[in-house]
């Protein structure tokens, strides 16, 4: 955490100041963006993107919420653009077929991430929860992911997304029923 | 074997399917309850602390008056041409009326 004192260090561009922050919330960045990208290439460039964010922008930060919140909001905004500009990538690319556009269908929840956090028995059921969740609407997705995978808990989220409590309450419980649902499904086509 | 307990045995052995299901949905949805936070890479540490020079590179080479300085000449660099050639094409117009005019007035002296 960084004192008063180090965030107006900060603003006036002290060279100490800039690499305790990247020491205090570099870890916590990086991790949050694999989370929501599940990918380690995208998830590091965004780290990279959101410091470079914060130190561009650090002079706009008024002090309203904590640090850690508006940091978190950055990132989960950086990690909404590389969502957003891979999906358009993909809804534009010649070669993928029309059904591809549809909704992911629940049988094929593509399986391919392998968390490096997550120890080895548990790496197999954790692709195919990593791939439901990558099937959850955007904003369901951010918040159970903050939640479940971060242990952030809700009233934060409900700031760092600019929602309130009970909003939060609801996509995280939305979140963990369409996943019970989509799982269920995969279990019957896939596990029998 | 009955028919009831034809069912009977139906019905149980889709009972523990169903549990079946529902416990794998369950270990699934819990799988990732033990994930420890990772170290960022050395590479990653590097970028950030180049990233972190070259700001402050920028920060003390370029204040943030000097910036809005280049700004605002630029505006006013934009305003100065929009109002020349908006006078410019305005005299135009009206030297083009005026001689159209002395042309028709001369045009019914003639006539």
């Amino acid at each position: 955490m960084l004192s008063q004192k180090e965030i107006e260090a900060l603003k006036n561009g002290d060279q100490q100041a800039y690499k305790a922050l990247v020491d205090s919330f570099s870890r916590k960045v990086y991790n949050l963006c694999l989370s929501l990208l599940h990918n380690q290439e995208d998830a590091e460039d965004a780290t990279q993107e959101v410091f470079s964010a914060v130190f561009s922008s650090i002079n706009t930060f008024k002090g309203d919420s904590k640090l850690s919140t508006w940091i978190y909001r950055i990132s989960v905004n950086k990690c909404k653009e590389i969502l957003r500009k891979k999906s358009r990538k993909k809804r534009f690319g010649f070669l993928v077929p029309l059904e591809n556009l549809e909704t992911k269908s629940l049988n094929t929840i593509p399986a391919n991430f392998i968390h490096p956090g997550i120890e080895l028995e548990n790496q197999e059921r954790a692709a195919i929860l990593f791939g439901a969740i990558n099937s959850l609407p955007e904003n369901q997705k951010i918040a159970f992911s903050m939640h479940k995978l971060e242990g952030i808990p809700y009233d934060e989220i409900a700031a760092i997304m600019g929602m309130s409590l009970s909003s939060i309450e609801s996509l995280i419980f939305r979140a963990k029923q369409n996943l019970r649902t989509k799982l269920a499904t995969y279990y019957s086509k896939n596990e029998q | 074997m009955s028919n009831e307990q034809q069912e009977i045995i139906k019905m149980s052995i889709q009972t523990s399917m169903e549990s079946k299901k529902e416990m794998w949905v369950e270990q699934v949805l819990d799988s990732a309850d033990t994930k420890i936070q990772i170290e960022i890479s050395e590479n990653l540490k590097q970028r950030l602390e180049r990233g972190c020079n070259e700001t402050i590179f920028m920060h003390s080479r370029m204040p943030l008056k000097t910036i809005w300085l280049a700004a605002a000449s630029i505006l006013i660099l934009i305003t100065f041409n929009f109002t020349a050639v908006k006078y410019a094409t305005e005299k135009k117009d009206k030297q083009e009326t005026n001689s159209t005019i002395e042309y028709f007035s001369y045009l019914e002296q003639v006539v």
